[in-house]
């Protein structure tokens, strides 16, 4: 693979396009454009046959591999980090309370379904939280071993 | 003047520290009390305390969740927004 400067990406010349590359024909080839970046250097060139066909759609496809695991991915974990801890903050703290009511009250507010449900909920809160943190962390260190991350390393 | 959220959860890791570093000291306090005093029975306060402990964990660890996350996201992504930069 060779990063070259090339021509422009001719609009009716683009084999695949997704939300951050495009994978062009040229009359060198084929090559690999950032979408929306139709001036710049394309970002890979491969030769005109069809071996350089097979080896363009693979690297095309490993790139938008990588979108998704390093760029897509990681802002869903996060989101579900961001709602789900505080989530579980609440309900541990309204569980705890309750048992603390339990208590001061001498057993009369009792641990029913509800009580139940708020520390089952708790749990599973505590959990996704948890787990989602923890794929994130292993995708930063995924991403610093990983050989074939986002190019440009 | 604009709160940033970061500071909101470092504070909140900072109360969350405090009431468990609180929490625990105080409930082994008790514990300690109730075992060379046992016809007490601070069952109320026992309970208090531990409301604090268990409050200034989870509050403690779910601000530095969040706070990880936020960071770990931005390394991510910052990550590819340099590369493409370079």
């Amino acid at each position: 693979m060779d990063e070259t400067s090339g021509e422009p990406v001719d609009e009716a010349n683009v084999i695949a396009r997704s939300r951050s590359y495009e994978l062009v024909e040229t009359s060198d080839g084929y090559a690999i454009w950032r979408a929306g970046d139709p001036s710049g250097a394309p970002l890979a060139v491969f030769p005109g046959d069809d071996a350089g066909y097979a080896a363009a759609d693979r690297d095309f496809r490993r790139r938008n591999r990588q979108v998704r695991t390093y760029v897509i991915l990681p802002k869903v974990l996060a989101a579900v980090v961001f709602v789900f801890a505080p989530l579980w903050v609440v309900l541990k703290m309204t569980a705890d309370g309750w048992d603390l009511f339990v208590v001061l009250d001498g057993g009369s507010l009792g641990s029913g379904a509800a009580y139940r449900d708020v520390r089952f909920a708790e749990g599973v809160a505590y959990a996704v939280w948890l787990g989602s943190l923890a794929i994130l962390l292993a995708l930063f260190l995924l991403r610093s071993v990983d050989p074939g991350a986002p190019e440009g390393r | 003047m604009r709160i940033r959220p970061s500071r909101i959860l470092a504070w909140t890791t900072i109360v969350g520290g405090v009431c468990w570093a609180v929490g625990v000291i105080a409930g082994s306090a008790l514990y300690g009390v109730v075992s060379l005093v046992p016809r007490l029975q601070p069952r109320a306060g026992a309970e208090l305390v531990q409301w604090i402990w268990f409050a200034g964990y989870a509050l403690t660890l779910g601000s530095v969740a969040v706070l990880l996350a936020d960071h770990l996201r931005r390394q991510l992504l910052g990550d590819q927004r340099a590369s493409r930069e370079r």
